[in-house]
């Protein structure tokens, strides 16, 4: 690999690191659809995922990542405004939801050696939290989690094809044993709205789980797979590869 | 902004401003752990008169301006709290000694810094950085030990002087403040006190809400985004919030 290569190689990772803390940066405050539209990649084809399964193209991402959420903006602000009305004054109400804060940590880069494409691994021990909820009460949550993330380049820009989330622990922060206290249920609503929230229910493509939460018979599971030096795209595996029961239906 | 082709040279002069701002911003979490804040100031930040004077800390409560009275509050006025403290704990306990090399005994603050998202100006003189921080603070009182968690946002502006990156602007937002051990939800939403209340004592210049997590994620700091001069960015500094802007907004 020559000097310029290199330092490729070098941009590409800087840039990689960049694109995977603005997601966090944008998804702590709700910027679901900004984030597609500016940092993912053109393409129909790409997937996220998490325990509960995958969005399986563009479409079924756009639904359950940016459409299902802003109307759970309208849902919360609704609950909100009666019993705060000062929340009238947040411009956007994405911000309402909730802070989920998901740190970066122990990153593993790959970029390939064509220059296309490159690999991610992250830790992301993190928190959610929320001041003003339809509870009435702040909530805080410690979540422990991994990304997978695969990278490629378009047009000149570093943009996502694929995010494989693992979710590892989540619990009541700072309670004693917290990744096994269960979160308290959140009370119902003054109107039943239950076949309202059922309603809205934007179904993943393809159902999970596609990983484990922690539990006393988990074995360790190695996923994302960690990113190791590849040539090509095509020659690596990719964060959109199905695991969990996929994996065990196919044993 | 507009695209450019850049050469190697400048595609790794960027690539190696990135590290060299993410080692001064380490440098500036080690200076404050180890309560080397004198050393920080004269080592870290900015030196040229001209921006020692636009310099600014900002946390929630507003904005320290000018490095004179960032020194007053971050240097002076952490002595003198250490030296309360100590004397405190020396007339608990004689055996202590009531000495320089005792101040902040018992003290431990660690603000950790994650998920990095850095651009540097597309004329390289400037450059806008942005981070999650999971910390901890720990105080010792002759009566009891305050350990919290704290959890907060950085967003910091460096200038370039000499070839050599310095903090400009510094802003801490802190999201929550939360003793170990402690329920989070028994915490009253209306007190944020802890964290949007300046501490008694330190001299603020402009005394604003400049950040809280009342309405769980603020929108301010802005998440840097590419630029070719400062001019056209928005700062870090007291010039950014949109609350100081002529006919400024709430929020």
């Amino acid at each position: 690999m020559n000097l310029s290569e290199r330092i490729d190689r070098a941009a590409a990772a800087s840039e990689c690191e960049k694109v995977m803390s603005l997601h966090c940066l944008y998804h702590a405050g709700g910027i679901h659809r900004e984030e597609i539209e500016e940092f993912w990649t053109k393409r129909e084809d790409c997937k996220w995922s998490h325990n509960f399964g995958q969005m399986n193209n563009k479409k079924n991402y756009i639904e359950c990542y940016a459409d299902e959420q802003e109307a759970s903006a309208v849902d919360i602000y609704e609950q909100l405004e009666p019993i705060y009305p000062e929340v009238k004054k947040v411009k956007d109400r994405r911000a309402l939801i909730e802070v989920a804060m998901h740190l970066l940590a122990s990153p593993v880069l790959e970029v390939a050696k064509d220059g296309q494409s490159a690999k991610g691994l992250w830790y992301t021990p993190g928190c959610i939290f929320s001041t003003l909820n339809p509870q009435k009460a702040k909530e805080g949550m410690w979540m422990w989690e991994r990304y997978g993330a695969d990278f490629i380049l378009e047009d000149g820009k570093w943009v996502y094809l694929n995010l494989k989330v693992c979710c590892d622990m989540a619990g009541i922060m700072d309670a004693e044993n917290w990744p096994f206290v269960e979160a308290p249920e959140e009370p119902p609503s003054e109107e039943d709205d239950s076949s309202k929230a059922d309603s809205s229910q934007v179904a993943v493509g393809v159902p999970g789980p596609l990983h484990y939460m922690l539990s006393g018979t988990q074995i360790p599971q190695e996923r994302p797979y960690i990113p190791q030096p590849y040539r090509t795209f095509e020659e690596t595996y990719s964060y959109a590869t199905l695991t969990g029961i996929y994996e065990e239906k196919g044993k | 902004m507009t695209k450019q082709v850049l050469t190697d040279d400048a595609r790794i002069r960027r690539v190696w401003d990135v590290l060299e701002i993410k080692n001064l911003m380490g440098r500036h979490a080690y200076y404050h752990a180890y309560d080397m804040h004198a050393e920080e100031l004269a080592e870290l930040w900015v030196q040229k008169p001209g921006n020692q004077k636009t310099a600014s800390f900002g946390q929630n409560w507003g904005y320290q301006v000018g490095i004179n009275i960032i020194r007053k509050n971050y240097v002076d006025l952490n002595i003198k709290w250490h030296q309360e403290d100590l004397n405190e704990l020396c007339d608990a306990d004689p055996t202590l000694e009531n000495c320089p090399e005792n101040l902040g005994i018992g003290c431990m603050l660690m603000h950790a810094l994650s998920t990095p998202y850095i651009e540097i100006a597309g004329d390289g003189q400037t450059a806008q950085g942005m981070w999650y921080s999971p910390g901890q603070v720990t105080f010792v009182y002759p009566d009891k030990v305050n350990a919290l968690w704290m959890y907060e946002k950085y967003a910091v502006d460096f200038i370039k002087e000499d070839d050599e990156w310095k903090i400009w602007h510094l802003f801490v937002g802190t999201d929550f403040a939360l003793e170990a051990g402690e329920d989070m939800t028994k915490q009253p939403v209306s007190d944020t006190s802890v964290d949007d209340k300046a501490p008694e004592g330190m001299e603020i210049t402009i005394p604003i809400q400049a950040y809280t997590s009342r309405y769980n994620w603020s929108a301010y700091p802005a998440i840097p985004r590419p630029y070719e001069t400062f001019s056209e960015t928005i700062s870090n500094g007291p010039d950014g919030p949109p609350k100081l802007k002529k006919g400024g907004e709430d929020e």
